[in-house]
């Protein structure tokens, strides 16, 4: 089981992620719906994987990974993306990314790509 | 898709009630099995094959059938044979329609002719209407000037039916100079050829959708429905923009925008009505080339 933190600009990705991330055992121990408040809530909580949305307003899944692994250089951060980001995909494994996760959500990817990030 | 827009017309001819209609669409889902469900049944490919390419249809616009023969694990042959198990849902609605009494084998040509003439399409509109395959009968719904949109609204439809409804269908799309959204979810997608596109309430469609994608039962529509349907609309943009950077277009998703008031996108935006549930709700669409 593991303690993970959300960071997504929106409620219903957050709210589906939580369902399923919980019904695989694991323990989601706050949300963030921002990049700025993601990396303060890292600080504070210190998760075992952080879910980091790529795309939202104030500061971006991107910068807040950078941000994040700058702090903690073992930190593990599962982006999630939509398909078309391949560019920004690549900025995220130079930064360092464990794992990616393609919306819409599907349980089985999950959980196979949050047991990834543990190992 | 035409199993709906048959049912529209015969409800309004008399032949049927929204009551029964809805009953045969329920008996018809009970008797539905998805393509990898029956290829894993009969042998033709493993549980993880099939649920590999369920993961990847996240990630590129392609049916099951078309990943399972690039992959290499089936054949055409194979396909052709499964999609035959499967039934064409537009004749099953047909049968169904005979089987319970609604109107009998004599009738179904003249039901199918008066149809066709209400609806101004041809018979070779009938032919491919009655294959009910969503790549060609999309084009069908589009117009001259609308046609450069098919790509976009073949994704956002074929999108649709794998994660929201198997029996949405459109109307004709329109060529539009402008249009003022109220209750919208919108996303710019910009780049070189980027674009805009959105999705506007018209009558509870919008509402079905957020509901079925959001996984909570929305009354009515506020920043939460929206957001539902803004990530939905973020899952189809993304498979277009994949496609798009095939052809090496640099295209960067920007966070949707929920329009609770109204809006305004100027110049030429194309307009499709999409119906779940026989609940409208438009698809828009504007290039920024």
């Amino acid at each position: 089981m593991a303690k993970i933190l959300i960071v997504d600009d929106s409620r219903t990705s957050r709210k589906i992620l939580r369902n399923i991330l919980q019904e695989c055992g694991h323990e989601v121990i706050d949300e963030a719906e921002n990049g700025e408040i993601g990396y303060t809530k890292y600080q504070e909580l210190k998760p075992d994987i952080v879910t980091m949305d790529i795309t939202m307003p104030k500061m971006d899944g991107i910068e807040c990974l950078k941000l994040i692994r700058s702090y903690d250089s073992n930190a593990k951060v599962v982006m999630i993306t939509a398909a078309g980001q391949k560019d920004k995909m690549i900025e995220a494994v130079k930064s360092g990314v464990a794992e990616f996760l393609t919306k819409p959500f599907e349980k089985d990817e999950i959980a196979h790509a949050i047991e990834n990030a543990l190992k | 898709m035409v199993e709906y827009i048959l049912g529209n017309y015969l409800i309004q001819s008399g032949k049927l009630t929204d009551e029964y209609f809805n009953g045969i669409i329920e008996k018809l889902d009970k008797v539905h099995v998805r393509l990898g469900i029956i290829a894993v049944a009969e042998g033709m490919m493993s549980i993880e094959q099939a649920d590999e390419i369920n993961q990847l249809q996240s990630a590129v616009d392609k049916r099951f059938g078309d990943i399972a023969i690039e992959k290499g694990y089936l054949t055409e042959a194979q396909i052709n044979n499964l999609l035959k198990a499967q039934g064409n849902t537009f004749m099953t609605f047909i049968q169904a329609l005979v089987n319970e009494g609604f109107i009998n084998l004599r009738e179904i040509d003249n039901i199918l002719e008066a149809f066709r003439i209400k609806n101004s399409f041809s018979k070779t509109d009938m032919e491919i209407l009655k294959r009910n395959d969503t790549d060609v009968v999309i084009p069908l719904f589009l117009t001259n000037e609308t046609l450069q949109y098919q790509d976009i609204i073949s994704i956002a439809i074929r999108t649709i039916i794998r994660c929201i409804d198997r029996h949405v269908y459109i109307g004709k799309a329109s060529l539009l100079n402008g249009i003022t959204l109220h209750n919208a979810s919108v996303q710019l997608v910009d780049g070189e050829n980027g674009f805009v596109s959105a999705f506007a309430e018209k009558d509870g469609g919008l509402l079905e959708l957020s509901s079925i994608f959001g996984q909570e039962q929305f009354s009515y529509i506020n920043d939460d429905s929206l957001d539902a349907a803004g990530e939905f609309l973020n899952c189809i943009n993304g498979l277009h923009a994949s496609a798009l950077s095939q052809k090496g277009d640099i295209l960067e998703l920007m966070p949707p925008q929920l329009v609770s008031g109204s809006a305004k996108i100027t110049g030429q935006v194309c307009s499709i009505p999409i119906f779940i549930k026989n609940k409208q709700f438009d698809f828009i669409v504007k290039n920024l080339r």
